[in-house]
């Protein structure tokens, strides 16, 4: 089981880097397959543009082809998004409730690259002194989260 | 006939009520009780076959037998094999094959397994032809023997023992029917797949170096010709590996992504269609079903949870296979050492 995720890993990372090489710079530290830093810009013409921004993935040991989604929060100065605390968590129903099989770590970066080319105006979710304060400790996984906007 | 005729005809209705109008010619089916077709099969399929590499012969208790039987012995050394302990194991089996006379096969095939796992192979290829000998239609023998000389034709200069190892397994694979053992079939594929792999690396392998030797041969005659200069030279040389395929250049292994399970990212075993009309590997659909809910994985539609096997997929995934046999369990950048027999 643990091989059948390694591979699955690797074709994800070979499509990542002959698809996408000059959009997203893909990093592993400590060599491991299961930890992974995707760094990438904001998208040209949008409000983040040449901002840097890096995506941190988590797989945990259930994803046995990919069955079980990805811990993905932002590291380092996560952008200023309505969708997006300042501890880096990112409230994306396809990482948590809506998680298909096929998505890919590729997908899930476009999508949020998307998601921040699609917003009008830089702003700090309503909630997010408190829910920063709430979510010490906690992992983005342990919360049920629940999706104001229809559009992401 | 009334448009309406083909309705009497259905199978839910009394048809005796007509029995003296109408007599149902040949041809008509009439209340022919056909089973609902469901979905059953596919989805607990009949229980999961022993693994074969730990599949010892028919197991059974020490006490059923006496210390001057062989069998006792084989049961011990079958002990001592699945903890790891091959030299023991070997021991008990020697004991075993020596109270028989070496009359029983399974004892060879046993013997000659646990020399293959100790990497000595010669002995494990003497015992499994041993086996092989004393009774012709031993599966497992069969299989040992392959995978033997498949692992032994990875360090020839030929590919003459890659071959018979693939002849051996087919062999093996033709047997089963015979003994009512199909659900080895499946596992034998994979290796005839994975030996047919290696042969053809190996073919490719063979090939570059007879270009190359080729090349560097051309070179030093060229080098030789006084009537040409560095110009002439450098084209006649290009023209000539151009002739006959430059043994440098990377070969492009690219699978057609309609082959291609979108949740396992590899080549399908079991495709099988949604009601969404897309294709998957069948046991990751299940799984991913389990987790997520009838939803299907690309589009998100909801479905119905019953899906049916896609045979064209699979007949293509074959027809792929038969050209392309590294395109087997591929991984970039392979070497076929890596591959397990």
């Amino acid at each position: 089981m643990q091989n059948r995720m390694a591979k699955r890993l690797q074709k994800d990372l070979e499509q990542m880097q002959k698809t996408y090489v000059d959009q997203f710079i893909v990093k592993m530290p400590n060599n491991d397959i299961k930890h992974w830093i995707v760094g990438f810009e904001g998208a040209k013409g949008t409000l983040y543009q040449g901002e840097k921004f890096e995506l941190q993935f988590k797989f945990s040991n259930d994803y046995v082809a990919p069955i079980e989604s990805p811990e993905v929060i932002f590291i380092g100065k996560p952008p200023e998004h309505e969708h997006i605390y300042s501890n880096g968590f990112i409230c994306l129903s396809i990482l948590f409730d809506e998680w298909s099989a096929a998505l890919t770590v590729s997908s899930i970066c476009l999508s949020i690259q998307s998601m921040l080319s699609s917003a009008t105006k830089k702003m700090k979710p309503p909630n997010d002194a408190e829910f920063v304060k709430r979510s010490a400790g906690r992992g983005p996984k342990s919360f049920l989260w629940s999706y104001h906007d229809e559009k992401c | 006939m009334f448009p309406f005729i083909s309705n009497i005809f259905r199978s839910d209705l009394p048809l005796f009520i007509f029995d003296d109008i109408f007599v149902p010619g040949p041809g008509m089916r009439v209340g022919v009780p056909r089973p609902p077709y469901t979905n059953q099969q596919y989805k607990d399929q009949v229980p999961k076959p022993p693994n074969l590499q730990k599949m010892q012969s028919v197991k059974k208790s020490l006490g059923d037998y006496s210390e001057t039987q062989g069998q006792y012995w084989c049961i011990l050394g079958d002990m001592s094999f699945e903890k790891g302990d091959y030299t023991k194991a070997i021991q008990y089996y020697d004991r075993a094959i020596q109270l028989t006379d070496g009359t029983e096969s399974s004892f060879f095939r046993s013997r000659g397994l646990a020399y293959k796992k100790m990497g000595n192979l010669d002995q494990a290829y003497k015992d499994a032809i041993m086996a092989i000998e004393l009774d012709d239609k031993n599966i497992k023998a069969h299989l040992l023997c392959g995978q033997v000389l498949a692992e032994r034709g990875k360090k020839q200069e030929n590919t003459h023992e890659i071959e018979t190892a693939i002849h051996r397994l087919t062999k093996a694979r033709t047997l089963c029917a015979g003994q009512k053992k199909q659900y080895y079939e499946d596992e034998l594929s994979k290796y005839i797949y994975r030996a047919k792999k290696l042969l053809w690396y190996k073919n490719k392998e063979l090939e570059d170096q007879k270009k190359r030797q080729a090349i560097n041969n051309y070179t030093q005659y060229l080098q030789q010709r006084g009537d040409l200069n560095e110009e002439q030279r450098k084209n006649e040389l290009n023209a000539f590996i151009n002739s006959i395929g430059n043994p440098d250049q990377k070969q492009n292994y690219d699978i057609p992504s309609y082959l291609i399970c979108k949740i396992t990212f590899e080549m399908m075993e079991n495709p099988v269609v949604t009601d969404a009309g897309q294709t998957y590997e069948r046991d990751m659909l299940i799984e991913a079903i389990q987790k997520n809910g009838p939803v299907d994985p690309c589009t998100r539609q909801p479905i119905s949870g019953e899906f049916y096997p896609n045979h064209n997929i699979k007949q293509a995934t074959q027809d792929f296979l038969l050209n392309n046999p590294w395109a087997f369990e591929f991984q970039q950048g392979e070497n076929y050492d890596d591959i397990e027999f």
